[in-house]
């Protein structure tokens, strides 16, 4: 026998740092597997620095480990950084995945919720698995992460499954190395695992799951609303194809006509309710869980009043086993809808749920694994081929910004859709969603999301930035907190948020920023918006030409008032007093014409959001918005419905100021013909849509030098946004729009922290430049 | 009117159209102070410029106003009204008749709240230095029996009232500033709160604060208050009096009319469960829309907010500027 020390002179010791995606997706059990392949002793442990291995072995046994590591991740790995160094070996024989110590700042990223994975599904549905039929199965690559956890890193214990302790067979698949589960933090079955439960009326409660199933199946048969607990929280269902079912819903909610999504049990069902391409298919399957937006086929099965005129439909497959079941027992499509009151937070608790949902669900599915950050269903369309983030929510959330500084910023986004992203001088994030900022209850959870990320994520900021909107409630919040302030113009976040995303900070680029309305920093509204933009900077260089908003909030709710400033703008007073009466003969055009040119009463804005809304209430005689984005989408929808090819409306370019303008008065004009002559809707807005674009392409190449960033929430129009992309590269230019990052409201707060970054680095270096 | 360099016409002005139209004892003297015999140790005094424009609008002028708004401070903060000063900056070339008219407005607006005009001043300023006619009132009073002890002594449960229609001078103001037709014409309710703290005297025990609701309306009064107070004033959305014409103009305008300026309404956080007997008070002596229209609550996340129709509760922000959209 050897003595220890002439061992230890053939073994070599490596500390390996990895740093990235490598918290709870199975990492520390695929690298234990491949230590113990290789007969090495050491461990690896969960650090907030990231993962840390330590092997120990023969020298060629750790160089085969070494290089072979990378090929052994876990495909949801995704490794920043690799930190090798030689260190002293300890003569320990034994490989051991190490209990975690939380000290210092979070580096490591934090995992997503996943869906259930196709061979959990599969062991669900199996008489013979351990975990038949166990709702809450889980894997290392599958299962609850975010929601669930408490403090990082990612261990049972520092999660919501800290007071299940483990069963003996869990136990068994936990700590053995071949097992799917070798240290899978979720592991959990019927025998230790959490729970659901059954509840009607507040006292009915089944606690056998195929009876719950069966009854909650009943129930949305009948027409029921159901409430069920999902990953993130409460999701209201309801039959998609019951008329009655679907609009007690709405009544209920409050809702009047914004779509609600459904989910269906598989890709195939999908493919009855819209058309897929390839892209939407992979989305749809993929285990981040996204509602994706698709175009919905001219017949389905649904009730008409699940998504109104739209031509976009929200699909999304099953999350977990519950839904899956649901999906197939029922076998409809089911609307799948957040449980929440409008305007506030999604419910995540049950007891609050039971108060809060009692006037709107006829009966729950409860669960009693404990959700510790609520978070929404997320939604993505795709677009030429590209994911546009409409929500970033679960499975996306939280999104890990390309941003590096050492410097603690948060950065609070807007007023609507609010979310929130900052820096702990290690990482970059974009939050969850977090809604519109005009409730007490969202204005309460907005500050206990900042306040709870500040906690995980150990930061403590030296700036914050905020939009330039004094009114906004982040806007205000930031200035109450008493630290440095940075304020960012709300188009140029829009545009840095997709520069971002393309590594272009240090580039010069050509931003179109469409939205509904920022505030510009001449105190006006803008919305149509082309800047030549820097991560620190913008020049405006051009705009769509401005129109007034009568009566400012007011002309957003009830857009046939832009459409007569529009008209008022076009041609003679007169004319434009009597087409609107036509058009619209219950409301008074002539009451809208006494304010359209007193500035102060209709402030004037160049938004492109703003534009649609008009456009569309001249086209459809629509009065009243009912929430946000309701008509650009049935204009989309319209021009969707028109298959031959039109003669586009003129948009001429214009100089203003020393800016090039966008002048859409022709185009109003000749809708005003086109509508005489009794021309269909869908031909005008099909007109409309090419001639924008051919407007906007001829404002472009005023400047063509630039690469070309479009954001802003005007691209969730995918015809826009497709035309558009397709002119400008045929005119030879990289057009590049923000991928995970939101294209609307929500992805404000990460342009933000982009800019100050930029700006603070910036002064820092001319600061260095001064002092020598 | 030239009258910018003291001397005889400042004087022929003075005598021909201040102390004629004004008439009163004390501004025959034409000495440069006037002397008061008050009868009391506690004296309260409040003082407000006016710049109006129009300067007539419908329901009053810039003279009722100058009167109105100096002696409802007076009132709401517990004093017996005595005497005010007037001031008054005039734009070169202002005519003549334009002035008599204002004054006779003074002259009625004092009659009828029982002061009279002290002192004066006038001063004639080059074309474009002002905008036709400024005026200035400072108003004396004797502290009444009861003081209201103040908005820090609002506690949760307090009721909250109104003692009349919201927002009508603000939108009477606009639409004659902005000429925009309305029908019918809304008019300002500036007046002398004086029957209303007549009507709630006998309950002055019970009253917190008192306050007329003018720039930024009842809002602005709330949100002043809840700061004092550290607590959140709930509105509700369904008792708030608002006049058909205002209705339909801050729909029109996309106005709050909470945000809008009032002129002859009051607001009083009374003690809770007082509310009712003071409403009653207030609508025995005509005032029939007044209401009761919210409570305090302990504090919440928003100073003021409100119960809509759909009894959603929304925070009524403060409009910091120039109201701008904030949709998106
Ligand atoms: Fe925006
Ligand atoms: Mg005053
Ligand atoms: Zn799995
Ligand atoms: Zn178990």
């Amino acid at each position: 026998m050897l003595s220890p020390d002439s061992t230890l002179q053939n073994v070599v010791a490596h500390r390996i740092i990895l740093n990235g995606i490598v918290q709870g997706i199975g990492m520390r059990p695929a690298v234990a597997r491949l230590a113990q392949m290789h007969h090495l002793s050491g461990s690896v442990s969960n650090q907030l620095t990231g993962l840390l291995i330590v092997v120990e072995g023969s020298p060629s046994d750790v160089d085969e480990f070494r290089d072979q590591l990378s090929s052994h991740f876990p495909t949801d790995a995704k490794i920043t950084s690799r930190q090798e160094i030689k260190c002293e070996a300890t003569g320990n024989t034994e490989f051991r995945i190490l209990e975690s110590i939380a000290t210092g700042r979070l580096e490591t990223i934090l995992p997503a919720d996943l869906a259930t994975c196709d061979q959990c599904q599969h062991e669900y549905s199996s008489p013979d698995d351990a975990r038949y039929r166990y709702p809450m199965i889980s894997c290392t690559s599958c299962g609850p992460r975010y929601s669930i956890i408490k403090r990082m890193p990612f261990e049972r214990e520092q999660s919501s499954l800290k007071d299940y302790d483990l069963c003996v067979n869990c136990r068994e698949d936990y700590t053995n190395s071949s097992s799917r589960r070798f240290h899978a933090q979720t592991i959990a079955c019927q025998d230790c695992g959490p729970k659901y439960w059954y509840e009607k009326s507040g006292q009915f409660v089944e606690l056998n799951y195929d009876m719950m199933i069966q009854l909650a199946v009943e129930d949305i048969k009948r027409g029921d609303i159901v409430g069920l607990c999902g990953v993130g929280g409460y999701q209201l269902l309801v039959d998609g194809t019951n008329l009655a079912a679907v609009q007690r819903l709405r009544q209920r909610k409050k809702r009047e006509s914004k779509p609600f999504a459904v989910m269906v049990q598989s890709l195939n069902a999908a493919e009855h309710l819209a058309s897929l391409n390839q892209i939407e298919r992979e989305i749809l399957a993929d285990s981040r869980n996204p509602i994706v937006l698709l175009n919905q086929l001219a017949r389905n099965r649904l009730a008409r009043e699940v998504t109104g005129p739209v031509g976009t439909i929200g699909v999304m497959l099953p999350t977990t086993p519950v839904h899956q079941e649901l999906c197939r027992l029922v076998n409809v499509p089911l609307i799948v809808t957040s449980g929440n009151v409008e305007g506030k937070p999604i419910e995540s608790v049950p007891s609050k749920a039971r108060s809060e949902l009692a006037d709107i669900a006829d009966c729950f599915l409860h669960h009693n694994r404990e959700i510790v950050r609520p978070i929404d269903d997320s939604v993505v369309r795709i677009a030429s081929g590209q994911q546009v983030t409409i929500r970033c929510g679960r499975g996306l959330s939280p999104l890990k910004l390309p941003i590096s500084t050492q410097m603690q910023i948060l950065a609070v986004g807007g007023e609507q859709k609010n979310a929130i992203a900052f820096s702990n001088g290690s990482q970059s994030i974009l939050s969850p969603h977090i809604g519109d900022l005009n409730t007490l209850e969202n204005r309460t959870y907005f500050e206990q999301q900042i306040a709870e990320l500040q906690t995980l994520y150990q930061m403590d900021p030296e700036y914050i930035v905020h939009d330039l909107h004094q009114e906004y409630y982040s806007t205000k919040w930031a200035t109450r907190q008493g630290k440095p302030l940075i304020g960012v113009q709300h188009h140029h976040a829009h545009i840095v948020s997709g520069m971002l995303e393309h590594n272009l900070l240090d580039e010069n680029v050509l931003g179109l920023a469409f939205d509904g309305t920022g505030l510009g920093d001449d105190a006006t509204v803008w919305g149509g918006e082309f800047l030549l933009t820097t991560a620190v900077d913008y020049i405006r260089v051009g705009n769509i030409a401005p129109f007034s908003l009568p009566g400012g909030d007011a002309a957003i709710l009830s857009p046939w008032r832009i459409a007569i400033s529009l008209l008022e703008s076009a041609m003679e007073a007169e004319a434009a007093s009597k087409i609107g009466r036509q058009i619209f003969p219950d409301n008074s055009a002539e009451n809208i014409l006494q304010i359209t040119g007193r500035q102060h009463l209709s402030p004037r804005t160049s938004s492109m959001g703003r534009l649609f809304d008009g456009i569309t209430a001249l086209i459809t005689r629509r009065t009243e918005s009912s929430y946000e984005g309701q008509f650009p989408m049935i204009l989309e929808a319209l021009a969707q419905n028109c298959d031959s090819v039109q003669t586009p409306y003129r948009f001429k370019v214009s100089t203003v100021d020393h800016r090039i303008q966008l002048e859409w008065k022709t185009a109003i004009r000749q809708i005003v013909h086109d509508i005489d002559a009794g021309t269909a809707p869908a031909v005008i807005a099909c007109r409309f849509h090419r001639g924008l674009v051919q407007g906007i392409r001829k404002m472009c190449r005023l400047f063509p030098d630039y690469p070309i960033v479009l954001s802003g929430g005007c691209f969730q129009n995918r015809i826009l946004l497709e035309t558009l992309r397709r002119e400008l590269e045929q005119d030879h230019r990289n057009v590049f729009c923000p991928v995970s990052i939101p294209l609307n409201d929500a992805g404000l707060a990460a342009g933000q922290l982009a800019i100050a970054v930029a700006r603070l680095t910036r002064n820092a270096d001319h600061n260095s430049v001064g002092a020598v | 009117l030239a009258h910018g360099e003291g001397g005889l016409l400042s004087r022929e002005l003075i005598r021909d159209h201040m102390q004629v139209i004004l008439s009163d004892p004390t501004l025959n003297v034409s000495g440069d102070a006037a002397c008061l015999s008050l009868n009391s140790s506690s004296i309260m005094m409040t003082t407000d410029s006016y710049v109006v424009s129009p300067l007539f609008f419908p329901g009053g002028d810039i003279g009722s106003l100058a009167v109105y708004g100096t002696v409802n401070d007076l009132l709401v903060s517990g004093a017996i009204p005595y005497c005010i000063s007037l001031g008054i900056i005039i734009e070169e070339g202002f005519p003549i008749a334009t002035l008599d008219r204002i004054l006779k407005s003074v002259r009625n607006a004092c009659e009828r709240c029982s002061v009279f005009v002290s002192t004066g001043d006038t001063k004639v300023v080059p074309r474009g230095q002002c905008d036709q006619i400024y005026l200035n009132t400072t108003g004396v009073g004797i502290a009444g029996p009861v003081v209201p002890p103040g908005p820090q002594a609002i506690q949760p449960g307090d009721e909250i009232l109104v003692t009349g229609p919201i927002g009508q001078h603000g939108i009477a103001i606009l639409s004659a500033r902005e000429n925009l037709q309305f029908e019918p014409e809304p008019t300002s309710d500036v007046n002398s709160l004086a029957n209303e703290i007549n009507a709630i005297k006998g309950h002055m025990e019970q009253v917190r604060s008192l306050r007329d609701a003018t720039r930024g309306g009842v809002s602005a009064v709330l949100h002043e208050w809840a700061e004092a107070a550290q607590c959140t004033f709930t509105i509700m959305e369904n008792q708030l009096p608002i006049s058909p014409e205002v209705q339909a103009a801050c729909e029109l305008l996309g106005l709050n009319p909470l945000h809008i300026a009032c002129e002859g309404t009051m607001v009083i956080a009374a003690a809770s469960g007082q509310g009712p007997l003071i409403l009653e008070s207030l609508q025995a002596t005509g005032n029939r829309d007044a209401a009761i229209i919210g409570t305090a609550r302990s504090r919440q996340n928003a100073p003021v907010t409100i119960k809509n129709l759909f009894d959603r509760e929304l925070p009524i922000d403060e409009p910091m500027g120039a109201p701008l959209p904030r949709i998106c």
